[in-house]
């Protein structure tokens, strides 16, 4: 290190000879490297570093949290029921933020039960389609599609009775009409028709039973609801019908087997396409129910990848109201059998507390699950045993 | 003199003041930042104490612009130089705050974590430096932490972003001052 100025001061040239300062370059360079080791043993560098790496992970572990926390669900938990719906600014792109908008507006829930159940049955038949559909194979698709109208065979009611008895009909007609042209030697497409008849005239028997009830509740307004939306798939029956009809007027001008194998192939087909649209309207008066908005945009809906579990949450969703305020919600004509209940958190509307206890059955932990819905004031007396407060 | 410079003579690009709000890199980086941690530390608290930043402070400092460091490992290209300058800009401004002010004439040790008090004794050992480096100004003492961490008189002009005949004159009065300080001339 050599200085390249002259210092200003004559007198300090005086002073330094190069050796001088060889000599404070040397002791400079000896201090500096003796004082880097001295810090390596004063300073607790483990320390140091893990204080680092800690803070900038924990700093990770916030915005990690902010995913995995449903704040969503959490503040509307939160807020008052009077906001329900104030999140719907947003526009929805996913059927998961779909019903965690639902989910978290407890009144609109309860006034629309009918319309969640409804999609969990279509969401359903649509998978057990599209699995059928997959495998090719006849009978899984009518045993995955029993079971799935079995499954709500009670809650769709008169609106799937009448539906059924047609659809009945249509198909005494066809498999008619297939024995009258001499076609039970296809006997794959005789035995799904004659199946499928069976199945329908059971089910269509068993929704006979709960008749009574229903027609024990005529004034409900849910009735008039259900049978219109029974009409109107009706209608969609009725259409699907027309064109079975036009095959089997294929049929009957003698077309040959690769016909028959066509409408076999066509009928799945045509079933899934139904069940589709059902599922994206119904997927669509969801949004307008949370949005309050006269239109629905369902173009992101993927109807091929629904999940499996939506179903079974919608079904929660139409019947767990524990923890809601529905205290604003007008009860009357609602359908409220199978809703679940806290004594302690769910809060209804003044007038209306002592009938639902009436109507209601306790369960564990506080729980009660209305199994009648007599009009209101219409039981007063409380159930017994009186459940234990939570 | 050992150069103890990062190998990459790249120049530094200060990150965009967004990248701070990031928070830690990607854990990939965890392991370069911990070796360079480990290596650099020392060298910047004493690099923080030839500027007479007093050793807790210089610990804090330290400490301070290796965190801040570490949340922009991936985007900083020269690290030591970036290091050495920033944790001169908080020494600044920690001096300019009053209230730090009175804290500078203490040099309270138990202020920093870092430091283990067994060990003080070795860095006491130091003192003749550090009262030669008193007597001298804040720009001699600068331009010497700068040279002994290795850079020459055009680097430091540059990282400084002065001229390098000022870096030189300086390095040379600070020189001159030391030579006379080691023979007892307290001209």
């Amino acid at each position: 290190m050599t200085p390249t100025h002259e210092p200003h001061n004559p007198t300090e040239r005086d002073d330094l000879s190069p050796e001088a300062l060889a000599e404070v370059d040397t002791w400079f360079a000896q201090q500096h490297q003796d004082m880097g080791v001295d810090l390596t043993d004063i300073l607790d560098l483990n320390t140091g570093l893990h204080e680092i790496l800690l803070a900038g992970r924990h700093r990770d572990t916030g915005v990690d949290l902010a995913g995995m926390l449903d704040l969503n669900a959490g503040l509307a938990a939160i807020l008052p029921a009077a906001t329900e719906g104030g999140a719907a600014s947003t526009p929805l792109n996913n059927l998961d933020d779909l019903l965690g908008r639902v989910e978290a507006a407890p009144a609109a829930r309860l006034i629309n039960r009918d319309q969640l159940q409804e999609l969990a049955s279509d969401i359903d038949i649509l998978n057990a389609l599209q699995h059928a559909a997959g495998t090719g194979n006849v009978r899984v698709r009518a045993r995955d599609l029993d079971r799935a109208l079995n499954r709500e065979r009670v809650r769709t009611r008169e609106r799937l009775l009448a539906e059924l008895r047609d659809h009945a009909l249509d198909l005494d007609r066809a498999v008619a009409r297939a024995l009258d042209h001499d076609y039970s030697r296809d006997g794959d497409l005789v035995a799904a028709f004659t199946s499928a008849r069976t199945r329908a005239l059971s089910l269509a028997e068993a929704l006979n039973d709960s008749r009574t009830l229903v027609f024990a509740r005529a004034q409900d307004m849910v009735l008039d609801r259900s049978i219109a939306l029974a009409q109107a798939r009706a209608r969609d029956l009725a259409l699907a019908l027309a064109c079975a009809r036009d095959l089997a007027r294929d049929l009957d001008l003698g077309l040959n087997d690769k016909v028959r194998a066509r409408i076999l192939t066509l009928a799945p087909a045509l079933s899934s396409t139904m069940c589709e649209a059902a599922v994206r309207s119904e997927v669509g008066i969801l949004i307008r129910m949370i949005s309050q908005e006269p239109s629905a945009d369902t173009s992101w809906l993927n109807l091929t990848i629904i999940d499996a579990v939506v179903p079974g949450r919608l079904r929660d969703l139409a019947d767990d109201f524990i923890a809601a305020d529905l205290r604003r919600v007008n009860l009357t004509g609602l359908d409220l059998i199978g809703v679940r209940w806290s004594r302690t958190t769910t809060r209804w509307p003044d007038a209306d507390e002592e009938w639902i206890l009436a109507a209601s059955e306790p369960g564990p932990c506080g729980i009660y699950i209305i199994r009648a819905a007599p009009a209101p004031g219409g039981l007063m007396v409380a159930p017994s045993p009186t459940p234990v407060e939570v | 003199m050992v150069r103890d410079r990062n190998e990459s003579d790249s120049p530094m690009h200060a990150p965009p003041l967004d990248q701070e709000r990031l928070g830690a890199p990607d854990a990939q980086y965890d392991a370069p930042f911990s070796e360079f941690y480990k290596n650099f530390m020392p060298s910047l608290v004493r690099f923080l104490l030839w500027n007479r930043v007093p050793l807790a402070d210089a610990a804090e400092i330290g400490q301070e612009t290796m965190a801040q460091l570490y949340r922009l490992w991936p985007t900083v290209t020269d690290k030591r130089a970036w290091a050495r300058k920033v944790a001169s800009r908080r020494w600044v401004r920690r001096i300019a705050d009053d209230h730090r002010e009175q804290l500078v004439d203490s040099d309270d040790l138990a202020r920093s974590t870092l430091i283990t008090s067994d060990k003080i004794h070795d860095y006491e050992q130091h003192q003749e430096l550090l009262c030669l480096l008193d007597t001298l100004p804040p720009r001699q003492r600068q331009v010497l932490a700068w040279t002994y961490d290795g850079y020459t008189p055009a680097e430091i002009a540059q990282e400084l972003q002065i001229d390098p005949a000022t870096v030189r004159a300086n390095l040379l009065k600070a020189r001159r001052a030391a030579a006379r300080h080691m023979r007892g001339d307290q001209r």
